[in-house]
């Protein structure tokens, strides 16, 4: 029986998720998206607004405030 | 009748796409990003080449420098030789180049459909796959990022035909794992496809114990049986390799070094000593500072506001959303192998191209000498999207299995069983799409199409045949995906523009401008790829260096110790001319009774000299060890004059005095890996035996 219930996808799919959420460091993630949408990467300066609404979203929905940036980004 | 419907449902997608795409397949909105700068190279080398000459040097930007995007944009490719020949067709650099993009991602989904084909056994199977393909992101992306379809496309046919090696071992596979092996060393970085195959070497070898041995003794034993052919190939893949090496070379004389690797993100000393250390490849800092996947990709994204990816940024990744659907249904299904094989390299490949979110990488870069070359470890996300969308696709092929054989399937066994399964499975989809903002509705109209479709499959209502299932099937593939390249076609209408793109003959001019062109060009605000910009049109960019990819250490060394106006002053002008009378220097803005071009193209400069005493005539292009002076066709001693540019020494009378650019392997480097190209994808092509 257990053979026929850890043989099933779902078994493999929630250990790869498993392995994929504990090894990446999500929140380095985030600043460094943060970077980038900011438009950091790009000429250094905040200048990347042209990324319209995805730019924006991304920051409300991150938590990003104008404090997290100072302090991690 | 079967062959032409054939032909039809394979070029009728195509045809599909290129009216979504067509503002950029017929040049209305220009190449950006990477593929902005690919062109850029494209255009020089081609046009460079219809005027008969092979470049080797940039006389035009960063005052001067080797043309070191040679041997990394793909341009020995057989498939690339298509733009010259429509240029002389009449259609402008600008329009070819996009139709050559176009073209290999057409390519590279028909490798796929083999491959798939390969892999599944199943014709329908394998166009669906084909589709996921075409419908995906990766070709979307060919105008921001071409480098995706660089190391893409080969991969596929690679593993092509290393699966139809494996099957059965015919010397056509075996030429076709020649061929793209060369097409991936010469295209661009092998160290993402070489990163990929380790990652399907570790988990095959680990998974299909018994398969490898005897993979490996066959081979053993074709190579044995067919040595001529085998020598063949490796002599290929050598020739193939040369560009990359002779750039290795020229980087390894000390002539040339890469600021714009170790500059963006630090010290001013640092970024000089790193530079002028020239430490080989990159810091681990510096390669994940940016241009990782965990910076680029996020999931709120491969969901919500696919209608606003912008056109200003290279990060557009997505997959069908029917792909996520199928996965989704498949989780009950018996675990195989091949699921096995293909998450994990998608697994492996993600956690390393997430730099340093994990330990993945930093380990790799300690250990294994090619992870320092490394730039963008976001190219690695390009190849989770076939691998995906293989994995999907497989998902697929079991689930239709479920119904033909219902009586040997364990969970659920019964119909009322599968039909609750697909309904709480779309039903799941949907609470999950409900936490993203932005979600289209067509994504929902996907899900509700899929869940009749599946329902209407299982309860056996309409007796359809696998055609017209595939057919069903084909549109719940493509709905939202057709629906997402229109809006991001509709959104990069912005940017519209014109780039240089007619042919030049290039002109020496005596004076550098001193303020950049004009460059109305949207695109250019993004990212600072003005010097492409320069080379396309041929022109003089003002005498300023920076921090280039590319440079060589005198003139960079002499922009880090010089105030940018004092450089701009004196390289404003090319030619200057020192007497012993004169130790100040005589600036040359023109042509005169003294000194007159004889002859320009970017690898020489020829000068005719009147002169009335003895003259040292310095030429404000950067110095290499690797460029020659010759005065009335004898070699001369070059100096290195002014600390980082060209100085010879001229006596008085009449003379012809030649500057030119020689370095490790010269042009027959490129005519030769070019022609072992086109063999091999000859030869290839006439040994194969494809059936649609």
């Amino acid at each position: 029986m257990l053979k026929v219930i850890f043989s099933r996808n779902i078994v493999w799919g929630v250990l790869l998720a498993l392995l994929l959420s504990f090894s990446v460091n999500w929140r380095l993630c985030t600043i460094e998206r943060g970077k980038y949408l900011l438009g950091i990467y790009y000429n250094g300066y905040f200048q990347n607004t042209s990324d319209g609404i995805v730019y924006k979203d991304y920051l409300k929905t991150h938590g990003i405030t104008h404090e997290f940036i100072e302090s991690n980004i | 009748m079967p062959t032409m419907f054939r032909i039809f449902a394979f070029l009728s997608p195509c045809a599909l796409w290129v009216f979504l795409m067509r503002d950029f397949v017929f040049g209305r909105i220009p190449v950006n990003m990477d593929t902005n700068t690919i062109y850029g190279v494209t255009k020089f080398y081609f046009n460079n080449l219809l005027n008969g000459v092979i470049p080797l040097w940039e006389p035009f930007v960063s005052l001067g420098r080797p043309f070191y995007a040679i041997a990394i944009c793909n341009l020995f490719n057989p498939v690339t030789q298509i733009i010259p020949l429509l240029k002389l067709a009449g259609i402008n650099y600008a329009n070819a180049f996009v139709i050559y993009m176009v073209m290999y991602f057409f390519i590279g989904c028909g490798g796929f459909y083999f491959l798939a084909l390969e892999l599944f056994k199943d014709r329908y199977m394998a166009y669906l796959a084909y589709l996921g393909l075409l419908f995906s992101s990766l070709g979307a992306s060919m105008f921001t990022q071409m480098t995706f379809l660089e190391i893409v496309v080969p991969a596929i046919w690679f593993f092509y035909f290393l699966l139809s090696f494996a099957r059965a071992r015919k010397q056509a596979s075996f030429l076709g794992l020649s061929f793209t092996t060369m097409v991936l060393i010469s295209s661009y970085l092998p160290f993402y496809f070489m990163t990929v195959f380790l990652c399907f070497l570790l988990v095959f070898i680990f998974l299909y114990t018994k398969e490898v041995p005897r993979f490996f003794s066959n081979l053993y034993r074709f190579c044995l049986k067919q040595w001529r052919l085998t020598v063949f190939c490796f002599i290929g893949i050598l020739l193939a390799a040369v560009p990359l090496l002779a750039y290795k070379i020229l980087d390894a004389s000390g002539d040339v070094v890469a600021p714009g690797r170790h500059c963006q993100y630090t010290s001013a000393q640092e970024c000089y000593d790193r530079t002028m250390g020239r430490q080989g490849g990159m810091s681990y800092d510096e390669i994940t500072r940016s241009g990782t996947l965990g910076e680029r990709l996020d999931t709120q994204y491969l969901f919500g506001h696919l209608d606003k990816i912008t056109y200003g940024s290279d990060s557009f990744l997505f997959l069908p959303l029917w792909i996520y659907v199928v996965l989704g249904l498949s989780l009950f299904l018996r675990l195989k192998r091949l699921t096995v094989l293909l998450s994990l390299i998608a697994a492996f490949t993600g956690l390393i191209a997430a730099g340093n979110a994990t330990h993945f990488f930093g380990f790799l870069y300690r250990h294994i000498f090619f992870f320092a070359y490394f730039r963008n470890l976001f190219f690695l996300g390009a190849f989770l999207i076939p691998i995906v969308i293989l994995l999907g696709v497989y998902q697929l092929q079991m689930l239709l299995n479920v119904r033909s054989r219902n009586a040997k399937f364990s969970v659920p066994t019964k119909t009322k069983m599968i039909i609750l399964w697909v309904i709480m499975a779309h039903a799941l989809a949907f609470w999950f799409l409900k936490h993203f903002e932005g979600v289209p509705k067509v994504s929902y109209l996907t899900l509700g199409f899929s869940l009749a479709a599946w329902c209407i499959f299982y309860l056996g209502i309409f007796r359809f045949s696998t055609k017209i299932w595939t057919g069903i099937f084909a549109v719940l593939l493509i709905l939202q995906p057709v629906w997402i390249l229109h809006a991001y076609a509709l959104s990069a209408n912005e940017f519209a523009s014109v780039l240089p793109s007619m042919h030049v003959t290039p002109v020496f001019a005596w004076v550098r401008p001193l303020k950049p062109a004009v460059n109305t060009s949207r695109i250019y605000q993004f990212v600072h790829y003005e010097d492409f910009w320069y080379d396309m049109s041929m022109t003089d960019a003002p005498p300023k260096v920076g921090f280039p990819q590319s440079t060589t250490r005198w003139t960079f060394d002499l922009s880090e110790h010089t105030p940018e106006s004092v450089l701009a002053n004196y390289a404003q002008f090319k030619i200057v001319l020192y007497d012993d009378s004169d130790p100040v220097g005589k600036p040359v803005s023109g042509p005169n009774r003294e000194l007159s071009v004889a002859y320009f193209d970017v690898n020489t400069l020829r000068l005719k000299t009147d002169f009335s005493k003895p003259k040292m005539v310095v030429y404000n292009d950067s110095y290499t060890t690797s460029w020659k002076a010759y005065l009335d066709g004898m070699p001369v001693e070059l100096i290195r004059a002014n600390a980082a540019f060209k100085g010879i020494k001229v006596p008085a009378g009449e003379h012809a005095i030649e500057f030119s650019y020689h370095p490790p392997g010269g042009t027959w480097v490129y005519i030769t890996a070019t022609a072992a190209l086109f063999i091999f994808l000859l030869w290839t092509v006439l040994m194969l035996n494809w059936r649609l």
